[in-house]
């Protein structure tokens, strides 16, 4: 009863009035239900002024109507869009026309104030099986454990759903790795440590998606084990299939991984003395202490 | 926070997803109800609504492509007419929704 009440005077408030809430408004407050009941009529139509239907895109019949075309993301463009600052003209990036960068009142600097913490992308890179995925639960749970906001990005996971689309081809690779720095740059900017952790062989993606962010927020460890240690280990069965050709084009047995020539960290294995993943970790964050990143 | 136009068939493929990939994700549909001829009067800033008109732009959503209202959603903020609520009021009763509904976090 006393719940009742309260819903009415939660209803009755003025700021309430244009609300329908799904907490059993309607259950209980006749005379409001029944205008709802209405609403909820209107509401059920679709809305679409002509019934004529067509492509989403642009007329080329009149160019001086069109947004400011953009074949490709340039540095103007990509710049401002990383400041978050308004374009003061609309673009086209990628496949997507009429787009207007929406800047929010919230920045980056608000959000590492609030949690303590300086957002970044540390960039796990190594062969399969050199523990890349150790070496990020134990670095989150660290991190955690001294109250800091993490969150791994595991390349394999993304693959369950962002990026089940993709296969293993060679385009589809660097489009597993585009996205992943995309997703990546997005959690930085939201003040947390993201942990991206995937093999990401090449060069020329890694350094991809070291441009998406500011210098000194991509963070990339490369973890430096032989190859022959890691198909000792191989935690997946899938050196054993690769060597039987059952897999082609695998890292490390036949499609090069290249190592980094200049990165943050490199974590190496010497022989067959191993760290421990709390050992490695530690390494990761004196560096992040050391510069700064673990107090906004 | 989803800031998108999101069908009815996307949203539910949407929450089927997170159902099963992301563990106690809460999402929170707020359907802003504003009629098509406000939203076509304001207009802003980029000019969509008259392109659209003119037959600049194919598919736009509300014009030549349709918006399909929630069935049933948490929260809807409808505009009555021309009067408008401004941007602070609407966030508190979003605000709010959240405060009564919090989560059991332990």
């Amino acid at each position: 009863m006393s719940s009742v009440q309260a819903l009415c005077q939660a209803c009755s408030c003025a700021m309430f009035q244009n609300i329908e809430c799904k907490l059993g408004f309607a259950k209980f407050c006749g005379i409001n239900a029944v205008g709802l009941s209405r609403g909820r009529k209107s509401l059920l139509k679709p809305i679409m002024a002509k019934e004529d239907h067509g492509a989403s895109l642009i007329d080329d019949g009149n160019p001086k109507c069109q947004g400011h075309q953009v074949n490709k993301p340039n540095g103007i463009n990509q710049s401002t869009a990383l400041s978050g600052k308004s374009l003061t003209e609309m673009s086209n990036i990628g496949n997507s026309m009429n787009i207007l960068w929406h800047e929010c009142p919230i920045q980056k600097l608000d959000r590492q104030q609030l949690l303590q913490q300086k957002g970044c992308v540390i960039w796990l890179t190594g062969l399969s099986g050199s523990g890349k995925s150790t070496l990020a639960c134990a670095l989150s749970r660290s991190l955690h454990s001294k109250g800091k906001l993490t969150y791994i990005l595991d390349g394999d996971n993304i693959r369950h759903g962002l990026n089940r689309d993709l296969s293993f081809r060679a385009e589809d690779r660097s489009e597993n790795i585009r996205r992943i720095g995309e997703v990546s740059k997005l959690l930085a900017d939201a003040g947390v440590i993201c942990i991206a952790s995937l093999i990401s062989p090449y060069r020329k993606d890694r350094d991809a998606c070291r441009a998406l962010l500011p210098e000194g927020d991509f963070i990339e460890v490369f973890i430096d084990v032989p190859l022959d240690v890691c198909e000792a280990r191989d935690p997946k069965g899938l050196y054993k299939l690769a060597r039987a050709g059952k897999i082609k084009g695998f890292t490390g047995i036949d499609d090069p991984y290249e190592p980094p020539y200049s990165c943050e960290i490199v974590l190496q294995q010497k022989g067959s003395e191993c760290m421990s993943p709390s050992d490695t970790a530690e390494i990761v964050i004196s560096y992040l202490e050391k510069n700064g990143y673990l107090l906004a | 926070m989803v800031n998108t136009i999101i069908n009815k068939q996307d949203r539910k493929f949407f929450i089927s997803m997170a159902k099963f990939t992301i563990l106690n994700l809460h999402m929170l549909p707020v359907f802003i109800d504003v009629p098509l001829d406000v939203c076509e009067a304001k207009d802003p800033p980029t000019g969509l609504y008259k392109l659209a008109r003119a037959g600049k732009i194919k598919g736009f959503t509300g014009i030549d492509d349709q918006y399909e209202p929630p069935y049933s959603c948490e929260i809807v903020i409808q505009q009555k007419g021309s009067e408008c609520m401004s941007p602070g009021d609407t966030a508190e009763i979003v605000i709010s929704y959240l405060e009564k509904n919090e989560p059991d976090i332990s």
